[in-house]
């Protein structure tokens, strides 16, 4: 398939374009073997808040620094869920992408992204061992990006209300009196995009152990269906599904919603803005995002997409992010050798420890564990949660 | 002395109008052949891209388009969810243009009958003043008053509209726990966005409809019910269509207020978006794209047979 | 005999503006009565205050004896054929015609058998299926005319009906409208700045000026007797003699009128300069200019017409003289 695309484009370029067309085809072949000299510039589709030079807060900046070491001027596209990312790498003319796992594998199939080899990254061995192999982004044993970060989908809640943190999800799934007496109907939300089906098989895993649910991105039909019914339930108790995290944000402020699946980010946020809000992992476990910079596969600037891996194992990036976003740094050390703010005390609560409690975001696929064409495949994950939202 | 027959020429432009005069067709031509180009390469084109993308498919995992002529795109608008999408955008537009309508009439009616001089301008000022500020600001904003602790609750409780309120809240179709995040609120957020272009097309139908057809219609007997119904209504029609044909098309294709107003239930333009932006799904988008077009052919198919257009 | 309409101090004023300031008027059961006088003098608001577009500022209106200054238009049996005609462009002109007896709710076989009676009577009979958009100025004319009378009104109003046609076929419809106006028996009233059209149409006509009648009488009184200057100004191609003039002329010192018809050119005479000549046809029109004054006079066909600029004496019967009074 993209193959065919680059002959079409061949067959329109005249011959004084060949030199840019020979640069265009090599990287899809195969993977680099040297870092050159920098292109002078980097662009990046990235989840709000990832990629910061200190316009937000002056104190999380980590491109500055980058931009000067190598002088690749960073440009950041902004996406609000994983299948916009995809969509924005199907398109082009992006370098690098921060891909949480549903989306990784997705581009790794689509051949929009290309190999990496681990070599010309020298902080690769620093990474967290239970990453580097991590499966949403090595694939026959080749690796397809660099970690980057990670943490958990995180139940947000208001301390006004919630005394105590609540320990289990059922706050958001099942029709319930709140502790202040009122009931959850209206005053809880959910994530709005398809991957929110698996906290729901995490829900059911628990609760429901005979539907033998062993991950919640591999659903049969029953489960898969069991999981739907449930999100239902959840659709009568939710006022508005949530996607921006600003409009989050602002609905936990002004709509009286009082607990909602979030991330760290908003809580983050929240608390800073003296909002009565906290987070916990309730004893279902949650799900989690692990997030990959991949490299395009017609990427025009490969060598400064290099040098950023590099910078984003070794720099303050790693620290203050997880920090900035709540998250932990896909490089252990960075807790603790004192390259930025972060602490270990501050690892640990932003969930370190709780990292076999996380399911991490893959693509569901129809040849799973459970068989050939056992389990429901993304494409109807999508379509299927859009029937749900719209109240079928 | 005696003043020549022919005046001398004086210059360039004296030229080219005497060779416009003389070919009045050159004219013409110049004036129309860019529009024309715009229209048919960039207008019609990227309609006729939109089309042939509609015919593919996409690959469900990769999420790369495959370039083969299928009708399976199609076939997913009839799925349950996505037929919901396109039968809630059309309801809501159908909403959205007659309650503009019957908003916009008396507005439009006074605009065009009574407001003279001063008036008239405080009039455009008032209708237009809404269109000048950011769509998106005012789409916040609204988002704001809506609000659970917004301030239409806030007065609906001090003067006692609360528990009415809180029972069309409790509608199954249109309510929800607070206006912002009902059916109901992105409903009256249309409403407000769209209404200039109801009232602006309505107004100036309304001005054409000479004082003394109406004093014709009374003179022989009719009462104001009976001349609205018999000479203003037939007469202000193609203001209202041409109005109608904004909300209603504006409301079918608009993805930003039910983003930001509502309970997260798709309409067709922020299906479109999300196709095409998020998931990539473009050949599905193109489709649900074409949904729109297709109604507004019909709409103004039954337009004209209304006789819509007889008195233009 | 009842009046058709009646003015009892009428008065309607828009703002500052006195549009009719005090206004008493009868005008006959029957009668063909015109409302003549330049645009803004009033006479148009009279007629709509008579329709009930507009509403008196004060004084009564009473239509056959009934005051009806609470009466909506609807409910007046009076019909207006109006200057724009305000035909209606998407109905048919059957339908068009039709529309005052749809709007009372007769059924539709029997209105639209009225209406092409009405049709015919405006000779118009196979027009019914066009629209008004289709006709000619004329035509519109006799729609309008025919959409009016179906409603079989007691008084039928006017406004400049015939303003907007060419010459000729304002003359043919000018004897139509009179013949109508003989064969229904019904009370017209019609508004005009022409004083040829009221002159030659009305029974009676009131002059307008200002807000107020200058004059109110038979066409031969109006032309042959005005009692102002306005009216005499207005209605002929009068001479109009200032005081001074008039004594010069062998009357006492009074405004005065004289119709050029009855001036003849003399050998002898008060004297004047010769600035326009005209040829009309049946003779030519003479203009001296006397002092401040200019002074039309009738040279008949066949007599020596004198050339621009030179001297003319002038003659006529001292009768011939109108006084106006001193002011």
């Amino acid at each position: 398939m993209t193959m065919n695309r680059q002959m079409q484009r061949a067959a329109t370029l005249s011959l004084a374009a060949l030199a840019s067309l020979t640069t265009a085809l090599t990287p899809a072949f195969a993977q680099m073997t040297e870092v050159g000299p920098g292109e002078g510039a980097l662009s990046i589709v990235a989840w709000a808040g990832y990629v910061e030079r200190g316009e937000t807060d002056k104190a999380f900046d980590w491109v500055t620094g980058f931009e000067q070491k190598t002088g690749c001027m960073v440009s950041v596209k902004t996406a609000n869920t994983s299948d916009e990312m995809v969509a924005l790498m199907n398109e082009g003319g992006f370098d690098l992408v921060t891909a949480s796992g549903d989306a990784s594998l997705r581009l790794v199939a689509g051949g929009k992204v290309q190999e990496i080899n681990p070599a010309l990254v020298p902080s690769w061995s620093t990474i967290d061992p239970r990453l580097q192999d991590a499966p949403w982004h090595t694939v026959d044993g080749k690796h397809y990006g660099v970690p980057y970060m990670w943490g958990p989908n995180v139940l947000m809640y208001n301390t006004n209300v919630f005394k105590e943190a609540p320990t289990s999800w059922n706050v958001v799934f099942e029709k319930m009196d709140l502790p202040d007496g009122k009931t959850n109907e209206g005053r809880v939300q959910a994530y709005d995009g398809p991957i929110h089906i698996a906290d729901a098989a995490q829900y059911l895993m628990f609760h429901k152990p005979e539907l033998g649910i062993t991950s919640p991105y591999e659903l049969n039909e029953d489960q898969y269906k069991a999981a739907l019914d449930l999100l239902r339930v959840q659709r009568t108790l939710t006022s508005r599904y949530w996607h921006d995290a600003f409009i989050q944000i602002d609905d936990f402020k002004n709509e009286g919603v009082v607990a909602s699946g979030s991330w760290p980010f908003q809580v983050g946020l929240l608390k800073a803005d003296n909002q009565p809000v906290a987070s916990t992992i309730p004893q279902e476990g949650a799900t989690g995002w692990a997030d990959t910079t991949m490299l395009h596969v017609d990427s025009e600037h490969p060598n400064c997409a290099y040098m950023w891996f590099e910078h984003q194992l070794s720099s303050n990036l790693q620290a203050d992010l997880s920090v900035w976003f709540g998250a932990v740094p896909s490089v252990p050390a960075a807790c603790t050798d004192g390259r930025g703010m972060q602490t270990a005390e501050g690892c640990t609560a932003n969930g370190l420890d709780d990292f076999e409690k996380i399911r991490f975001w893959k693509t569901p696929v129809a040849n799973c564990s459970q068989g050939e064409g056992a389990c429901v495949p993304y494409y109807r994950w999508v379509s299927d949660y859009i029937g749900v939202i719209g109240g079928r | 002395m005696t003043s020549p027959a022919i005046l001398p020429e004086r210059g360039m432009g004296d030229r080219i109008s005497a060779a416009f005069w003389r070919r009045p067709r050159l004219l013409l031509i110049l004036l129309l052949t860019p529009p024309v180009l715009w229209l048919g390469i960039v207008y019609l084109g990227s309609l006729a891209a939109l089309l042939l993308q509609s015919f593919y498919s996409i690959d469900e995992f990769s999420g790369v388009v495959k370039q083969e002529f299928t009708l399976k795109t199609y076939a997913e608008l009839f799925r349950a969810q996505n037929l919901d999408i396109i039968l809630r955008t059309l309801l809501m537009a159908i909403l959205v243009t007659l309650t503009s309508a019957v908003i916009a009439f008396p507005i439009a009616y006074f605009a065009a009958r009574f407001a003279k001089g001063r008036w008239k301008a405080v009039f455009y000022l008032g209708v237009m003043l809404p269109l000048w500020s950011s769509y998106l600001v005012k789409v916040y904003a609204w988002k704001l008053i809506l609000a659970r602790e917004g301030i239409l609750t806030w007065i609906a409780d001090h003067v006692g509209g609360g528990p009415l309120l809180a029972r069309a809240l409790d509608e199954q179709w249109f309510g929800g726990s607070s206006l912002s995040t009902s059916p109901l609120g992105t409903f009256i957020v249309f409403v407000y966005i769209w209404m200039p272009y109801m009232i602006l097309p309505m107004q100036a139908a309304l001005e054409r409809v000479p004082v003394s057809m109406l004093e014709a219609s009374s003179d022989l007997g009719a009462s104001r019910a009976q001349t609205f119904r018999t000479v203003v209504f037939p007469l202000a029609l193609p203001g209202i269509i041409a109005g109608s044909i904004f909300t209603f098309s504006l409301t079918l294709g608009d993805y930003i207020i039910p983003q930001i107003i509502g309970n997260s239930a798709r309409f067709i333009g922020l299906a479109v978006y999300q196709f095409q932006g998020t998931a990539g799904n473009v050949p599905l988008a193109a489709a649900f794209a074409m949904v729109p077009i297709l109604i507004m052919l019909v709409y103004l198919w039954i337009a004209k047979r209304m006789g819509a257009f007889d008195a233009l | 005999m009842t009046a058709a309409v009646q003015f009892q101090s009428v008065t309607r004023h828009f703002g500052p503006i006195r549009a009719v300031d005090g206004v008493d008027l009868t005008i006959a059961e029957g009668a063909f009565f015109a409302m003549l006088g330049p645009s803004g003098s009033g006479k148009t608001t009279c007629l709509r205050l008579i329709s009930g577009f507009e509403k008196p500022t004060g004084g009564t209106i009473l239509i056959h004896g009934q005051d009806v200054s609470d009466v909506p238009p609807n409910r007046r049996n009076v019909n207006t054929v109006f200057q724009d005609y305000a035909l209606f462009p998407h109905m048919s002109v059957r339908d068009n015609v039709a529309y005052g007896l749809m709007v009372k709710g007769v059924d539709k076989r029997a209105r639209l058998d009225k209406a092409e009676e009405l049709l015919s009577l405006v000779k118009l009979p196979s027009y019914g299926d066009r629209k008004p958009g289709q006709l000619s100025g004329g035509q519109r004319q006799r729609v309008a005319l025919a959409r009016a009378l179906i409603n079989e009104p007691r008084v039928l109003l006017l406004d400049e009906p015939l303003g907007a046609l060419d010459l000729k076929l304002r003359e043919a419809m000018q004897d139509e409208l009179k013949a109508l106006q003989k064969r229904l028996g019904i009370t017209f009233v019609f508004v005009t700045h022409d004083q040829h059209e009221a002159l030659s149409m009305a029974d009676s006509l009131a002059v307008f000026n200002d807000g107020k009648i200058a004059q109110i009488g038979t066409p031969e009184d109006i032309y042959a007797r005005p009692q102002t200057r306005f009216v005499a100004d207005f209605v002929g191609s009068s001479n109009v003699l200032p005081p001074a003039l008039t004594k010069a002329l062998g009357g006492p010192a009074e405004w005065a009128s004289l119709r050029p018809e009855v001036v003849r050119l003399a050998p002898s005479g008060p004297k004047g300069t010769v600035t326009a000549v005209r040829y009309l046809g049946s003779g030519s029109r003479v203009v001296l200019r006397m002092g401040d004054t200019e002074i039309a006079a009738f040279v008949p066909a066949g007599e020596a017409v004198p050339e621009q600029g030179t001297e003319a004496a002038i003659s006529f019967a001292p009768s011939a003289l109108h006084l106006m009074g001193q002011v």
